[in-house]
């Protein structure tokens, strides 16, 4: 017979870390609340009969958000043989909040205190034997992350899953006692429970939870019996269970945590002084973004690409001295010595070489970038830019909450996306769906990376701009849509603890590289590689004289049929070439499909084998202007189909999945016709009808942005909603 | 034998084929991959982030 053991805690207390300890899998890990949305199984380590499940963070069993939803449900329903509780150690006051409630479950539950390693050099001191003694359940003292104290917690764990039993030592006063038996009693003539969680039910039934009511359906009128206590202690039900709750979580504390200073600021707090000031945030914010894609596409990052571009993908490289050649080069000779047809190898070394080349040769700075992120992830920086960007965004109508999505949506959209179910109230998580992918996904940045080397010469300040250009998106169709009246209302109230500043363990900076950087190295081989040999075909066949054959120049092929036919639309834009109306479109398929197309559309393998500067032939055919605005259609633009797919599932709409696509798109074709048109007065060019256009573009916009509010008097919060959130957290 | 080496046809034949049971190999995967998704529809290959499906670990 298998057990199941649940982690249960508050958000960022370490239950993943613990989870992939445990169970020795390679959940993503990040330093800010709100990472695990929906639970998770693995088997324990050496233990196949033993099946841990990871639930998301929650602060309560009360069913505010959609993680509380999944933890509770399960917990109900799937009834697990044992409750892990990870508590934070630096923060036990609020985290046994949770406990009180878990304990009330039925379930065996075991404490452990994790972060024991920061508690012991803040100076701290927590009692777990009195703590234990105090809660009715076995406490450990443990570290997740420097893996202390995992064999006894696993041992205390499975012990009380085998044991099946649970003491409830917490008592409420003498009225909720008194009214809870009642309801209790109650439950009971109606047939009972048959489950050891009629306590929580009571106390969930006393506290007029809905969910609950619905959930145990069962007919109980309990409101007689509530009132009458809300009566005698001039409160209402949920807030004298909360209260109660505190009082007794204080009278816990006491004698088990020793606090050694009350008044000393922590390192943390010292570090937040200048990173969260309320003048200084920013700058820094825009500092780090800066150094970030600087170091990531123009320094670092370009010596590597360099290297993979014009040595592995290119005609060669040397190492100590050794020469070693090229891919197309090796590929080439081989192909040449078998006597290949022309038309494998052009299929090879112009079709996937060069395409699937293209696209890895960024690799190296795509790594580059990830290290950073996971770094800034790990660190607790990120948790504090949502903090940051809550003040902005709440000027506009939205919260910081939505910044958490945009800020994973700069590894890879969907995940992006899916972390907007987090988003309780509608209005903003459809336009957090919507504004996501605004924000460049690791396989935009090949895409910007070319543009700047190709047509930049390396400029320092246009990797950098790409991702500002994504954040002021964001904040403008914020600013823009709220003043609408399917967006209208006050932003969710956003309430969100900001970890501790730890430094990041190598391994699982280098771990979250990996897995992003080998996403894409998979999807090169085998999406990119079926795209390109679709570019191939279609760029080489077409119709020559009436028939159907392969063509000398690729103007005559299907591809440049079909390019010439949509690139029209593009030419106000400044990139009405069919090679580059084409790369955008098959920039739908994935995003890194952009940087394949031209690799196979300006013969990427040809150049690289001349030896000639790789990618020249793309720059001849821009001018700066026009890749900037290309670059600006392809951030904003719609996403890719796997970014759509999650966009159609989270709306669950289809007519507002279309006015998402839609709305990206003609944002993106907007601001790509602004910037040209009105960069191309600046640059010398002449004022056409478009030029007018394009300042209409921006009149448009700026009207829409400076439009008086008309909403901005009402509030439209659920109040009694608000202070349960308050109390709770 | 030794006419269709020299000519090309048959390493033409070879590389076409291994060529062509790669494309049906990852054609298939991908298929599959959205067929027996294990309830995952996140879309995604598991790009490291944490879309919440256990399945893209396993």
């Amino acid at each position: 017979m298998g057990i199941t053991i649940a982690l249960a805690g508050n958000p960022n207390s370490g239950k993943t870390t613990l989870f992939n300890v445990l169970t020795g899998s390679n959940q993503y890990v990040g330093n800010w609340p709100g990472v695990t949305v929906e639970k998770k199984e693995g088997k324990l380590k050496g233990e196949k009969e033993v099946t841990i499940t990871d639930l998301p963070g929650i602060y309560s069993l009360s069913p505010y958000t959609l993680e509380e939803v999944v933890a509770r449900n399960y917990l109900l329903n799937e009834k697990p043989d044992a409750i892990l509780n990870i508590v934070d150690g630096t923060n036990l006051e609020r985290n046994l909040y949770l406990t009180t409630q878990l304990i009330e479950l039925g379930i065996p539950v075991v404490v452990a205190v994790n972060m024991m390693d920061v508690v012991e050099k803040s100076g701290d001191k927590i009692n777990t034997g009195v703590l234990s003694k105090k809660l009715g359940c076995p406490v450990v003292e443990i570290s997740a992350m420097k893996q202390k104290g995992i064999e006894e917690i696993t041992k205390k764990a499975i012990e009380a899953a085998k044991g099946k039993t649970s003491v409830r030592v917490h008592e409420f006063s003498a009225v909720v006692e008194s009214a809870l038996t009642e309801i209790e009693g109650m439950i009971e003539d109606k047939g009972g429970r048959n489950d050891k969680d009629q306590r929580f039910v009571a106390v969930k039934l006393f506290e007029r939870d809905d969910k609950i009511k619905e959930q145990i359906a069962m007919r109980i009128d309990v409101e007689s019996i509530i009132s009458k206590c809300e009566e005698v202690l001039d409160d209402d039900g949920e807030s004298i269970i909360t209260n109660e709750r505190y009082n007794y979580i204080s009278s816990i504390i006491e004698g088990s945590l020793v606090k050694a200073s009350k008044v000393k600021l922590t390192t943390s707090d010292k570090i937040d002084k200048i990173v969260t000031n309320r003048w200084l945030a920013l700058p820094i914010f825009a500092v780090v973004m800066w150094i970030v894609y600087y170091v990531s596409v123009t320094t670092v990052g370009t010596w590597a690409t360099d290297w993979a571009n014009d040595g592995v993908f290119g005609d060669g490289w040397s190492l100590f001295g050794l020469e070693i050649p090229g891919i197309p080069v090796i590929l080439g000779g081989f192909l040449e010595s078998v006597h290949a047809a022309g038309w494998l190898q052009s299929l090879i070394l112009d079709g996937i070489v060069a395409g699937v080349g293209a696209v890895l040769g960024f690799v190296p700075q795509m790594l580059v970038l990830f290290i950073f992120l996971a770094f800034l992830e790990s660190c607790g920086y990120m948790a504090r830019i949502a903090f940051i960007m809550d003040r902005i965004f709440r000027k506009f109508g939205l919260s910081g909450k939505s910044f958490i999505p945009i800020l994973i949506g700069t590894g890879c959209g969907v995940p992006g996306i899916m972390a907007s179910r987090t988003i309780e109230n509608d209005r903003d998580r459809k336009m957090t769906i919507m504004t996501t992918t605004f924000i460049p996904c690791g396989a935009k940045l090949p895409i910007i990376a070319l543009i700047a080397g190709a047509l930049f010469g390396g400029a320092s300040w246009v990797a950098p701009s790409a991702y500002f250009v994504g954040i002021a998106a964001i904040i403008i169709s914020g600013i823009m849509l709220k003043k609408t009246k399917m967006f209208a209302g006050d932003p969710a109230p956003f309430v969100m603890e900001l970890p501790s500043y730890r430094m990041p363990r190598i391994s699982d900076v280098l771990r979250s590289m990996w897995e992003r950087g080998w996403s894409f190295i998979k999807k090169a081989g085998s999406i990119i590689l079926l795209s390109t040999i679709f570019i191939w075909f279609t760029s080489n066949f077409g119709f020559v004289n009436g028939k159907f054959g392969m063509v000398e120049d690729l103007e005559n092929g299907l591809l440049a049929s079909i390019g010439k036919g949509i690139s029209w639309l593009f030419v106000p834009l400044g990139w009405g070439e069919w090679k580059a109306a084409v790369a955008a479109i098959t920039g739908l398929v994935a995003k890194e499909n952009v940087v394949g197309t031209f690799g196979i559309l300006y013969g990427y393998a040809e150049v690289a084998e001349e030896g000639n500067e790789i990618w020249s032939t793309l720059a001849a055919s821009f001018t700066a202007l026009s890749a900037y605005s290309f670059l600006v259609f392809n951030l904003l633009c719609a996403p890719c189909f796997a970014a759509m797919g999650a966009i159609k599932r989270e709306m669950n709409n289809t007519k507002w999945f279309w006015f998402a696509i839609g709305y990206q798109t003609i944002l993106a074709y907007g601001v790509a016709l602004a910037v040209y048109q009105i960069g191309n007065i600046f640059t010398g060019g002449a004022f056409t009808i478009w030029t007018i256009v394009g300042f209409l573009v921006v009149a448009l916009i700026l009207y829409f942005l400076f439009r008086p509010y008309k909403e901005s008097k009402t509030l439209n919060i659920n109040v009694s909603s608000v202070k349960a959130h308050k109390f709770a957290k | 034998m030794e006419a269709l080496f020299t000519s090309g046809i048959l390493s033409t034949a070879i590389i076409g084929i291994i060529l062509l049971i790669i494309v049906v190999l990852i054609v298939r995967s991908i298929v599959k991959k959205k067929k027996n998704g294990g309830g995952c529809s996140c879309g995604c290959d598991g790009c490291g982030m944490d879309c919440g499906h256990t399945e893209h670990r396993k």
